[in-house]
């Protein structure tokens, strides 16, 4: 999957044709609570077994309350949020107006389909508030097809991450204990303080069996009142 | 309606021996044109500039067969009236007058009048005259742009004299506005391109360039015309902060502070008395500065308020942002007076001994007075 | 053997008749340009030629400390012995290169380019570290987007906005990234874990002095020439400072005190080949 070394000679192969992307499958997680909504990854670079640096930010506060994550092809990743955030001024300037959540999600798609025959190789996820003020995060496949979600774990610890979150923000398989397990656990909106402590503990496990994830957790969290960054070490093994 | 026309016109290469003739006739015909009470604006010269040429025109052009028909026209450059040959007969025929007054010199921006002068653009440096008054300052760390806003009429809105450009840049105008929002629009991709490819905001300088050169251009080339307004670029870069003046011509130059529009020359009065003071004075005082050399552009029954006047302010750490509305009430406030200094102090003297509690920013103003009507900023 | 590179790979004339080139239209011509039968088909960058090895670069308290050997390999020849992989850009930027050194050549024409072209502005100095590392990490992904990359991967270091000393990657992919040690090639396998062991987070970055920072960088040039098969002992290095806002260029700098008694219990370099 990675793409050949730069510097090797070409003398060990007889061609090597380029590989256009290179995977960077970070994990990163959204969850959509009442009137808040968090998007957090880690802060570990690595291609192949290499960790290229342990800070740098995946996840984005993009202006007008909006988060933006797109995990993949960390070129393509920068392209598109670089993208995403010179048209939201554009928008600004012709619209005079923030641009809403909802708004946001279906630009995206156009900028991701946009790119459909050589798409943008990330899987993006988009946080925010909807216009009742309720969390929203909306997630997206690399050309575009969207949907709107209470939560959603992507990359490298994807398949770890999101059975927890199912399980823990969705209630799946939790039955009411007075039931005798014949009624499932009504849904109820979390806390600010239970998400975060669920995202520390989906991170710091799938750091645990994971070798893609580690070093930082950096949350990202959306309210009314605006957006503020939390930091957590993680182990950097 | 009188039925006289009055053209006065430059041709002293026609007549290269006519000058004392030509001054006396000139003198002659401006009277005339007095007499015959012609608009305001008209009277007014050098504003009328633009728009009598092209009510020149049509009748030279045979638009209008009949001169009788129309008003009477000036043509009337200042300050050249040494060099023109003037005719103030009154009723001639119309192919006539396109033989003899005919201006050779103005029909595109690419042409040179004899004495070296462009006309084409000297008329689109006229257009800025007619658009309300902006002003700028700077100091140190901020740039402030203040501007006169005009409504064409009660039940429409009003006009948008400051423009963002990015975050660390923006422009006021005066002229025709469209041509504005064309500049701006390039400025915008300017800036943000240099932001996509450099991560670099764009250089002031860089920028005022960038439009100077697409001014210049119409000016060298046949079938366009140069672009009829006037800006002042504020804007912070590495170098600290800057406003530029940009003209129709192409030209360029940097100010500590710039006013123009109509009735600007007061405005500038104002700033050549107090620029020493402008370097190290606060965001606050700034605008205090520019409010207050707005005020003095005003005509005699109009004052500022919260509808006509919009403020816009960029700082090292503080994007550029402007005030409308009710924003603008907070710097208003901090003026003493929000009227003319001159037309106030006949009216009150009184007043001032009194009370100087006196809130003149109350009712917005109601009489659109003709003069303004000649606004090209619409 | 034919020894025009153009021609490696290709079908023998002489058994299968001339090249198509009228497949698919190929030419390497601009279509507006195209010739009835071109000579090649239109060809995009598929490997490298003549490649620089790693590129190492260490953050210290002050600034910047960048290595980069001299050769340039073609296969296992040493075609080149002086090439300079770390170049200036403006008074404020270094860029060290590795990869294809045709490509290289290239970026240090675009570069130079872009630094006389800042210099048409009437201030002095405008063109920081971050512009450049933006504007090639630009150009790198404009290319790798259509597949025909700048088989290179780069350091950019100097000076940033506010003056701060500035590190950062990028590659033929237009990948980029900042960590306080970085390496390109070989150098991010052997270079980087003793890299880390002084210059891991910002806090150590904080403790390492310049003379630290460039004796670990020299320790690290002679690993790679011990264990790089393509690497050199003629290196140059480079100490961006905020100190004295200068950036020193130190070239022709050798490695020193090596050992090399156990070669000759090397088969084939001390001892006769079996």
């Amino acid at each position: 999957m990675m793409a050949q070394p730069a510097t090797l000679a070409s003398e060990y192969s007889n061609e090597i044709p380029l590989q256009p992307i290179e995977h960077r499958f970070n994990p990163y997680t959204g969850i959509a609570g009442e009137d808040f909504a968090v998007l957090a990854g880690d802060t570990r670079s690595t291609s192949g077994y290499s960790i290229n640096t342990r800070y740098e930010p995946k996840v984005f506060d993009v202006g007008n309350n909006l988060l933006l994550t797109a995990n993949g092809f960390a070129a393509d990743s920068a392209q598109l949020i670089k993208v995403f955030k010179n048209q939201l001024e554009w928008y600004h300037f012709d619209h005079n107006k923030p641009m809403s959540t909802q708004s946001a999600a279906r630009f995206i798609q156009h900028l991701l389909y946009g790119k459909r025959f050589f798409p943008y190789y990330v899987h993006t996820i988009l946080g925010g508030l909807d216009e009742e003020g309720k969390g929203a995060i909306y997630s997206f496949d690399p050309v575009g097809s969207y949907e709107r979600e209470q939560c959603r774990a992507g990359g490298a610890a994807a398949s770890l991450i999101m059975p927890f979150l199912d399980n823990q923000v969705n209630f799946k398989n939790q039955m009411d204990p007075a039931s005798d397990g014949k009624k499932r656990k009504p849904l109820r909106f979390l806390s600010l303080e239970e998400v975060i402590q669920l995202v520390r503990d989906a991170f710091s496990s799938a750091t645990e069996r994971h070798i893609q994830v580690g070093d930082g957790l950096e949350i990202l969290i959306v309210t009314k009142d605006g957006v503020r960054t939390e930091y957590y070490p993680l182990k950097r093994d | 309606m009188r039925q006289d026309v009055t053209v006065v016109q430059n041709q002293r290469e026609r007549y290269p021996g006519d000058q004392q003739e030509a001054r006396e006739k000139a003198a002659k015909v401006h009277h005339v044109a007095r007499g015959a009470q012609l608009g305001v604006a008209q009277v007014r010269g050098v504003l009328g500039g633009v728009v009598l040429c092209d009510q020149y025109r049509e009748v030279c052009n045979g638009k209008h067969e009949s001169v009788q028909e129309r008003e009477p026209v000036a043509v009337e450059r200042a300050g050249e009236h040494d060099q023109q040959k003037s005719n103030g007969q009154h009723g001639r025929q119309p192919d006539d007058l396109r033989e003899r007054f005919r201006n050779n010199y103005d029909n595109d921006a690419t042409t040179f009048s004899p004495t070296g002068r462009i006309f084409q653009i000297e008329y689109a440096l006229e257009a800025i005259k007619q658009g309300s008054a902006a002003v700028g300052i700077t100091s140190k760390n901020h740039v402030v742009l203040v501007a006169l806003k005009r409504n064409a009429e009660e039940l429409g809105s009003y006009q948008k004299k400051i423009i963002k450009i990015d975050n660390h840049m923006g422009i006021a105008l005066a002229g025709l506005a469209p041509d504005a929002r064309v500049l701006s629009n390039f400025l915008r991709q300017q800036a943000m391109s240099s932001k996509m490819v450099f991560n670099r905001p764009l250089n002031v300088a860089k920028a005022v360039y960038s439009i100077a050169d697409k001014a210049q251009d119409n000016t060298q080339s046949a079938g366009g015309r140069p672009y009829g307004v006037g800006l002042l670029v504020a804007g912070i870069d590495e170098n600290g902060a800057h406003l530029y003046e940009f003209q129709p011509s192409g030209s360029v130059l940097e100010y500590v502070g710039a006013a123009i529009g109509a009735r600007s020359q007061a405005a500038r009065t104002f700033l050549e008395r107090k620029y020493e003071e402008f370097a190290d004075a606060t965001k606050e005082q700034l605008v205090e500065y520019a409010l207050t050399a707005l005020r003095d552009t005003l005509s005699q029954d109009k004052e500022l308020n919260s509808l006509n006047t919009t403020v816009a302010v960029v700082g090292k750490d503080e994007p550029f942002t402007i005030y409308d509305d009710d924003d603008v009430q907070q710097w208003l406030d901090r003026l003493d007076s929000l009227s003319n200094a001159r037309n106030r102090d006949e009216p009150q003297p009184e007043q001032h001994s009194q009370e100087q509690t006196e809130p003149p920013a109350e009712q917005p103003a109601e009489h659109t007075e003709q003069a303004d009507r000649m606004d090209t900023d619409e | 053997m034919n020894h025009d590179p153009f021609h490696w790979g290709k079908p023998l004339d002489s058994v299968y008749g001339p090249y198509n080139t009228q497949i698919a239209q190929a030419s390497n011509q601009r279509p507006e340009n195209v010739r009835t039968n071109a000579e090649f088909p239109s060809m995009h960058t598929q490997q490298p030629m003549i490649t620089g090895t790693s590129v190492i670069a260490v953050r210290y308290k002050d600034g910047v400390v960048m290595a980069a050997d001299n050769m340039g390999a073609y296969g296992s020849l040493m075609k080149l012995d002086d090439v300079e992989r770390i170049i200036r850009v403006g008074s404020e930027t270094i860029v060290g290169i590795s990869g294809d050194i045709s490509d290289l050549q290239y970026l240090e024409r675009i570069l130079d380019d872009l630094a006389v072209e800042d210099s048409y502005d009437m201030e002095q100095d405008n063109l920081k570290a971050s512009y450049v590392h933006e504007y090639l990490t630009r150009v790198l992904y404009n290319r790798r987007s259509k597949m025909d990359p700048l088989w290179n991967a780069c350091i950019v270091a100097g000076f940033d906005e506010e003056g701060e000393p500035f590190m950062k990657y990028v590659d033929l992919l237009g990948v980029s990234y900042a960590s306080p040690s970085l390496a390109t090639g070989f150098g991010a396998h052997l270079a980087i874990p003793l890299l880390r062991q002084k210059a891991d987070t910002m806090k150590d970055v904080e403790k390492l002095t310049k003379e630290d920072a460039v004796n670990l960088v020299k320790d690290c040039m002679k690993i790679l020439f011990y264990r790089d098969a393509r690497s050199l002992d003629k290196y140059t290095l480079c100490v961006v400072d905020k100190t004295t806002k200068n950036i020193e260029f130190h070239k022709d700098v050798k490695c020193e005190d090596m050992k090399w008694d156990f070669a000759k219990h090397i088969t084939g370099y001390g001892l006769p080949q079996l």
